[in-house]
């Protein structure tokens, strides 16, 4: 059974390219809700929102791997809530949520060094699926609790103002 | 054998070890410096050694278990009187339980060599010897080491339903009891199961008031089948199973116990039989019917739990307050007044009621001060003599409740500063003298809750900090610049001791080390949520003050609202608020710096969105309005556009997936579900937004 379970990609997409994640990762799948701002944030952290009684923070994953820097955010905008390996829970922006697939995570190609809008170190490797290629992320390792410390303190020149739900 | 884990039954014997052991030091703590010690005392300490012995043998801490005999013994002869307290006692005795403690950490570390134990006992019993005239029957005892005896009395086998002898010897304890030996009895039953021995609390649950009875109408009570016994205060620790080897195991530990029964004692007929099973019957059915006697009066219970468990609880209750705020707020938009007011009266009552059962639950969480403050008599005590100075304790408000999850984190701050103010801060005798001070040193420790926070102070007479001294290493480690140097306060002079890397130690000595401890007690208070502050004055002495949240899960807060977005603060920190007048307001020479005049005081502004990097809705001060607030002994106020109601707030931790955002202390879930930014007021203040 969990051979299964984690043979299971989620796929979205971001900008024009197409993603995945294991779906034991994900705990909840939501349309983009009213996010309130940490000051003093990245501009990928859009902010936090409760999920399921936790307070989580919202990264956009389009902003934060420079697929689009100014993205909008629609009734179609989702958020994929996932669950980090130390228990944190996270939610990620996407644009739009497409299939469940089917991987053999044994037959997965090496993230290639350059290519992908997203570097191979946060990438478990790509799926090639019919004719598509599906990217799939390494979550953990994107939102590792240091990392996520170290970059979620803005540099000085990139302030940004705040303003009512983005 | 079954298979248990000693470890985790070592584990609970060494948590209650450490309360045992502070008791006994206080003890003779007070009879060193009052050179005497009266029997009831004397009693009490026996009882405290006499259970460490049984405990932990049980745990199978054979030679812990055989040294704390020693003492044991020991302090039976001077509780019947064959031995008189003289003063010299107290310090051997102080000895003597440091040594226990010593080799407790060895033999569970499982670094307490024979060679090294034995050596360590003999000198120990040569020193009690020299105060007893009876050193031939000390003797007799080590030659009697190797008879493995029947301790005939003390095996239970399986077909009898009681634990014969062992029961005298918990009574010590008996809010521990019950809770440590549980499990005991789980572990060393092996072969006869479970159901065949009595339920614990039958037999021993019956003990718990024993605490009340003095030893000697126990003796007379309890013990009277044990006459001979009780006078060697045999205590077999472990029921063991009927099983052959562990019988044998168990004995092991006896041993050296077991042989001292010979010189003395005449034991009854029976119990020297090797066969055990005759033994029991009887001893079982006349304790249990002289146990049931003690069931009538309970006195004091306590229980331990599980921090997790009371978390589990807090947990509960702030979803509890999370739920009520959402109906709170659907009620607030129904628009049939009639229903609506309805609601709210019976809400209001549910309001109550939550609230008494947060304030409960906290309450559990909270233990008296009196826990921290204890572990440093002793600790200053030694230290002291080390130092060859003079240092008299004192500590205020004991009583003073603190959250329990804060005490783990809180020794060892207050450890090291202490540590560092008698290292460096106390002056030795003559130089005191010389100065004119009294010999004796005074550091005194107090507690008191002021605004939501719990405020700790140590403070000495010592020689305070040489500020200078302070400085020149900062500048030398590149910690402050010259003009810093140059333009800095005294207070933030003194802040210096927490910067990393500093010591102006001139020997690193092993009681407060290279100073480096500073500022690791900065960043563990910072954890706890609080703030150290330090004031000095040379050739006066210097003050600690740290400052502590009260607890941490539920808050009281105000609804503020910063242009289009809304924050908490929280009621605790909130002094007053004002709607300044234009006249109220001052501009700090040619900075931008605004105060507000306030009856006489000149309180700094804050804006508080150019903290949060909000849009903002009045620019002039006096079009908006000014909280001001207050952490320690500072005041700021805090310019915002509107403050809405108050209500109860559940906090929920940011700092997983954050470091400190700028101002904010935490989060919480708002009546609609969205989330709320909880202000933290410390924070703002001491980086001086």
């Amino acid at each position: 059974m969990s051979i299964i379970e984690s043979n299971q990609l989620l796929t979205f997409k971001l900008g024009n390219e197409t993603y995945g994640i294991q779906i034991s990762k994900v705990r909840e799948i939501l349309t983009y809700p009213t996010v309130t701002p940490i000051p003093d944030a990245s501009r990928w952290v859009k902010g936090v929102i409760n999920l399921r009684g936790e307070v989580a923070p919202v990264i956009d994953l389009r902003v934060r791997f420079n697929i689009n820097n100014d993205p909008v955010y629609t009734n179609r905008t989702i958020i994929i809530a996932v669950k980090t390996q130390d228990a944190r829970m996270i939610g990620l922006v996407v644009d739009e949520v497409s299939d469940m697939e089917n991987a053999e995570l044994d037959r997965l190609y090496p993230a290639p060094d350059m290519g992908t809008s997203i570097a191979p170190e946060y990438l478990k490797g790509l799926f090639k699926k019919e004719d598509k290629m599906i990217v799939i992320l390494d979550i953990d390792r994107i939102l590792d609790k240091e990392e996520m410390q170290k970059l979620s303190r803005q540099s000085p020149e990139t302030t940004h103002v705040l303003s009512a739900s983005a | 054998m079954a298979v248990f884990d000693i470890n985790k039954y070592r584990q609970m014997f060494l948590e209650e070890a450490e309360d045992i052991f502070e008791t006994i030091d206080t003890i003779l703590l007070e009879a060193e410096e009052s050179g005497d010690m009266d029997n009831e005392t004397v009693n009490s300490l026996f009882r405290s050694v006499h259970t460490l012995k049984g405990n932990s043998a049980s745990v199978e801490l054979a030679m812990f278990a055989a040294l704390a005999h020693e003492l044991e013994f020991f302090m039976d002869r001077l509780r019947n009187g064959e031995l008189a307290f003289e003063e010299s006692m107290a310090e051997l005795l102080i000895e003597g339980v440091d040594t226990l403690k010593q080799i407790l950490e060895m033999e569970l570390s499982g670094e307490l060599e024979e060679s090294f134990f034995h050596t360590t006992k003999m000198s120990l019993l040569q020193k009690i010897e020299s105060f007893s005239e009876d050193a031939q029957e000390m003797v007799e005892l080590v030659i009697l080491e190797e008879e493995k005896d029947d301790f005939g009395l003390l095996l239970p086998t399986d077909d009898d339903k009681g634990f014969g002898p062992i029961s005298g010897e918990y009574s010590e304890k008996p809010e521990e009891m019950p809770e440590s030996m549980e499990e005991y009895f789980g572990l060393f039953d092996d072969e006869a199961p479970q159901s065949e021995l009595p339920p614990f609390e039958d037999v021993f649950g019956l003990f718990d008031d024993l605490e009340e009875i003095t030893m000697k109408e126990a003796k007379e009570e309890m013990f009277g089948f044990f006459d001979e016994l009780e006078d060697h205060s045999i205590s077999v620790a472990t029921v063991s199973s009927s099983a052959e080897e562990s019988d044998e195991d168990h004995f092991g530990f006896f041993m050296e116990i077991a042989p001292q029964l010979k010189p003395k004692a005449s034991l009854p007929e029976k119990r020297s039989e090797p066969n055990p099973k005759e033994a029991h019957p009887e001893a079982a059915v006349d304790e249990s019917k002289v146990a049931k006697k003690f069931k009538a009066d309970t006195t004091s219970n306590s229980i331990r739990v599980d921090l997790s468990k009371i978390d589990g609880l807090m947990n509960n209750i702030g979803e509890l307050v999370i739920a009520h705020s959402m109906l709170s707020q659907y009620i607030y938009t129904m628009e049939d007044q009639k229903t609506k007011s309805d609601l709210s009266e019976r809400l209001e009552l549910i309001d109550r009621h939550i609230r008494e059962l947060q304030e409960s639950v906290m309450s559990v969480r909270m233990v008296p001060m009196e826990t921290v403050f204890s572990k440093f008599p002793k600790v200053i005590r030694d230290t002291a003599k080390k130092l060859d100075k003079k240092i008299d304790f004192r500590s205020f408000g004991e009583s003073v409740e603190i959250d329990k999850a804060m005490i783990e984190g809180l020794t060892d701050p207050l450890m090291h500063i202490v540590r560092n103010g008698l290292d460096h801060g106390i002056e030795s005798p003559e130089r005191r003298r010389k100065a004119g001070k009294p010999e004796t040193g005074t550091l005194m420790m107090s507690a008191e809750q002021a605004n939501g926070q719990m405020i700790i102070k140590i403070q000495d007479d010592g020689g305070g900090i040489n500020l200078a001294k302070v400085t020149a290493k900062a500048l030398e480690n590149g910690v402050i610049d010259e003009h810093q140097a140059y333009s800095m306060s005294d207070e933030e002079k003194a802040m210096l001791i927490f910067a990393p890397g500093l010591s102006t130690a001139d020997a690193v000595t092993d009681i407060s080390g290279r100073g480096v401890g500073m500022d690791v007690v900065m960043s563990n208070i910072k954890k706890l949520g609080g703030i150290v502050k330090v004031d000095t004055e040379e050739g006066y002495g210097s003050t600690f003050t740290i400052a502590l949240p009260l607890t941490l899960a539920i808050l009281d807060g105000l609804n503020i609202r910063v242009g289009t977005e809304q924050f908490i603060l929280p009621l605790s920190a909130i002094i007053e608020s004002i709607k300044p007048e234009e006249e109220m307001i001052k501009q700090i020479g040619d900075t931008q710096s605004e105060v507000l005049m306030l009856r006489n005081e000149f309180i700094p502004v804050v804006r508080l969105h150019t903290i949060f990097n909000v849009e903002y809705e009045h620019q002039k001060l006096s079009d908006g309005l000014l909280i001001v607030v207050r952490s320690a002994a500072q005041k700021i106020a805090l310019f915002v556009d509107e403050f809405m109601n108050q209500q109860q707030f559940v906090i929920k931790p940011l700092d997983r997936n954050f470091r400190n955002a700028r101002g904010i202390g935490g989060a919480t879930v708002r009546g609609d579900g969205t989330i709320g930014l909880i202000i933290d007021t410390m924070n703002i203040l001491d980086k001086n937004y």
